[in-house]
């Protein structure tokens, strides 16, 4: 893997972002929906932008395509290779956005225009920024179409969204983003709302053409796991800041910000005991139209004393240069997880596993996430053994429910696990309905 | 698609039976609120004796039972036969002829102003949405709304005739409008049409601003603004569709209720319509003019709520796969 790829290689960075501010007008105050951000991305690398909801990561994203609220106010700096996007006029921002910057969205379901042909949402931005002719952004359509690992391109370009499957949808938002040859392409949350085993063929799909084309991207998730084996740096955003940035292999090995350490935590993960359960981070973030002062994470915090709620803490580099946290007492160097553990630990993980279990079972059985091409009607067989597979890996490591667990504000890094728990049951009724006894109690 | 076009024209039957069968009833229902009354009132003299009224009664058929003169009419009606006029003498089927297309052409003429101008101004206010534009724009539908037909009319009129600007408001309609066609017929009926417009253009700017605020909130509208496409093109192109639902079916319906009822408007301006002929075959108590003329308005609005459907199916693929 030639992750690590130094991002000081090529002089100007693709993008540079300094003290990033999103301040929304709401009636009751200012809310610093995003309060002074700042990161690099470096030609072809991947940043995975991670945090709860209501972190800031989807405000930031958006704030960076010029589809923040109209109530948003948004200060600082964004370059891209160099040029200035803030505050220039919105008709030069508009040839900038879809074009060198792209964005694929969290639902599939919504995201496409109900009443728009596949093939017109796909042409548009190619005539708007390309000056194609009608009959080139066609062809170059259906090229796209076969490219994201759609069969049939020229009649599936014909049809209307609701004619498609959630990952199919998912596939023709990531062929819109590609339309003008993106330099950066930003993934919000692309795969949360789809099915476990549709989320990896899309994380791989982005992966392998971000990799062919030597894009920069940006991969927001609420989900460790989904960025932990895909980045080569992880910026961790906790109520609208940057409380740790990190390459990588870094940030798992040796986290340092407790809020961090508290995310990774509430992962579920398989090679655990089954009594080391997941543990949800207590509270929630705090308001950010009142907010004042001090670390915001520190009414959570285990180690959080006086410093900790008057002072602000800065990123610094502790030791490491390109490893900066905002943390006045960060963990002790040496933490033990690795990368690989926490991917091999999570639901789209849990999924490789299932496939590789059915596969030991049956040696026919299509792996799903190695051939994306494949029509679904062609998965049907794996698939079932995938649902009975995974629940049962699922069941073995589900998570109390949310109720019986003594927090009632469960975060995100939480609902993750809840999440899995959700599944798990459901795929459990599906699968075997003797499994549902077994549900920890 | 075609299974839902096909349950629309079944409705067609029941409407129809329905609206035939009340006009037949007419005379009936005439007598049960004054035994004197009589169907034949546009043919009696003074110097009639009631005798002479019943034999004329039994002349029109009036005599026989109900189910039998409906039996009667509706197979005159099927072959184009709506009888004659009391009052003239002439076919109803030639008066309706006549009028059916001035009236037709004055409400089409009318939805496609008002339609050409809330439009644009609905979009443009959602666009702007509680900014300076849309209360404007709120502010003067409201005082649209509270201007009925009669009074911007007389305004309108006033306004126009000016002499030596635009010259004959009032043309001789009557004797030009029947052979005219669509585009010459145009010349006498714009300014009409504007009055019928602007009694509807309120609602339907107020309409398609409400559905368009909540399209533009779909996650679909931010994709399209994601891929740098320019505000018209996004608002046009993108939420325009999925916001015109309610509008359609309102302009359906406004078109029905426009070709029936322009009667203040066909009278003002002499306009010799449907609106304005039933309402005289009412004063006449021409019971068989009333009677076309009904059954021909109600098809009419039936049609027309069938080809809302169509709408329905050529905006939105999904009802379409229905």
């Amino acid at each position: 893997m030639d992750r690590n790829k130094d991002a000081s290689a090529s002089d100007v960075p693709l993008l540079e972002v300094e003290d990033l501010k999103v301040h929304l007008n709401t009636p009751r105050g200012t809310l610093k929906a995003v309060d002074g951000v700042s990161f690099r991305i470096g030609n072809g690398q991947t940043l995975g932008l991670v945090g709860e909801s209501g972190s800031g990561k989807s405000m930031l994203v958006r704030s960076l395509m010029g589809i923040s609220p109209s109530i948003a106010k948004i200060s600082g700096s964004v370059k891209l290779s160099g040029a200035e996007l803030v505050g220039i006029p919105r008709k030069q921002a508009r040839a900038v956005w879809g074009n060198r910057v792209a964005m694929v969205f969290q639902d599939p379901m919504t995201s496409l225009n109900p009443v728009v042909r596949i093939d017109r949402q796909l042409t548009e931005s190619m005539r708007e920024h390309l000056d194609m002719s009608r009959a080139d952004a066609r062809t170059r359509a259906v090229d796209l179409l076969k490219l994201v690992g759609i069969p049939e391109p020229e009649k599936r370009a014909k049809q209307y969204p609701h004619q498609l499957s959630g990952g199919m949808r998912q596939r023709v938002t990531i062929a819109m983003a590609l339309a003008c040859d993106p330099d950066l392409l930003i993934a919000d949350e692309a795969t949360t709302a789809l099915d476990v085993t549709v989320q990896r063929q899309i994380l791989d799909l982005l992966q392998e053409i971000q990799a062919d084309r030597g894009m920069g991207m940006i991969l927001v998730s609420h989900d460790l796991g989904v960025v932990a084996g895909r980045t080569d740096e992880i910026a961790v955003m906790y109520a609208g800041r940057m409380v740790e940035h990190s390459p990588t292999q870094d940030l798992f090995a040796h986290r340092r910000h407790r809020y961090t350490e508290a995310l990774l935590a509430a992962v579920p993960r398989l090679d655990v005991p089954k009594d080391q359960r997941p543990r949800p981070i207590p509270g929630s973030p705090p308001d950010l139209v009142t907010f004042k002062g001090g670390c915001a994470f520190a009414a959570r915090c285990t180690a959080a004393d006086d410093v900790c709620r008057t002072e602000r803490p800065v990123m610094t580099a502790n030791g490491n240069p390109r490893h900066l946290s905002a943390c006045h007492h960060p963990v002790a160097v040496g933490g033990e997880t690795e990368a690989a553990e926490v991917e091999g630990a999570v639901k789209t993980a849990e999924v490789e596993e299932a496939v590789k279990a059915a596969e030991a079972e049956d040696t026919e059985a299509t792996d799903v996430s190695e051939a994306p091409e494949t029509s679904e009607a062609a998965d049907s067989t794996a698939e079932v053994e995938e649902a009975e597979e995974a629940a049962e890996v699922e069941e073995a490591d589900a998570p109390e429910p949310v109720e019986t667990s003594e927090t009632s504000e469960a975060a995100e890094a939480g609902d993750a696990a809840d999440e899995a728990d959700d599944e798990a049951e459901a795929e459990a009724e599906d699968a075997k309905p003797s499994l549902s006894k077994e549900v920890p109690a | 698609m075609w299974r839902l076009l096909g349950r629309k024209v079944l409705h067609l039957i029941p409407v129809l039976f329905l609206v035939t069968l009340a006009t037949t009833a007419m005379p009936d229902m005439l007598k049960l609120g004054d035994s004197s009354a009589t169907p034949v009132a546009p043919k009696i003299t003074m110097d009639m004796k009631p005798e002479d009224i019943k034999k004329l009664e039994h002349e029109y058929g009036y005599d026989k039972p109900l189910l039998e003169r409906y039996g009667t009419w509706v197979k005159d009606a099927v072959t184009g036969d709506f009888g004659t006029s009391m009052a003239t003498d002439q076919p109803v089927i030639d008066g309706i002829k006549e009028r059916y297309p001035v009236t037709l052409e004055l409400a089409l003429a009318a939805l496609i102003i008002a339609l050409g101008v809330a439009v644009p101004l609905g979009v443009w206010a959602a666009a702007k949405a509680g900014r300076i534009p849309d209360k404007v724009l709120g502010g003067v539908s409201s005082g649209l709304l509270a201007v009925p037909p009669f009074v911007s009319a007389i305004l309108l009129v006033y306004l126009f005739s000016v002499p030596g600007v635009i010259s004959p408001v009032f043309p001789n309609l009557s004797t030009d409008l029947g052979t005219a066609n669509f585009i010459d017929g145009l010349e006498y009926l714009w300014l009409p049409a504007i009055v019928l417009a602007l009694a509807e253009i309120p609602q339907f700017q107020r309409l398609l601003r409400s559905d368009m605020l909540g399209t533009l909130q779909e996650d679909y509208i931010l994709t399209a603004r994601s891929k740098g496409l320019s505000a018209p093109y996004v608002l046009f192109r993108h939420a325009l569709r999925p916001s015109s639902f309610s509008l359609i079916t309102i302009s359906g319906l406004t078109l029905g209720r426009l070709i029936g009822g322009t009667v203040i408007v066909e009278f003002y301006f002499g306009i010799p319509g449907l609106g304005q002929s039933i309402v005289n075959a009412i004063n006449a108590k021409d019971i068989p003019t009333v009677q076309g003329t009904v059954v021909v308005i109600a098809v009419g609005y039936v049609v027309l709520n069938a080809l809302v459907d169509i709408g329905y199916m050529l905006i939105d693929p999904r009802v379409r796969a229905r």
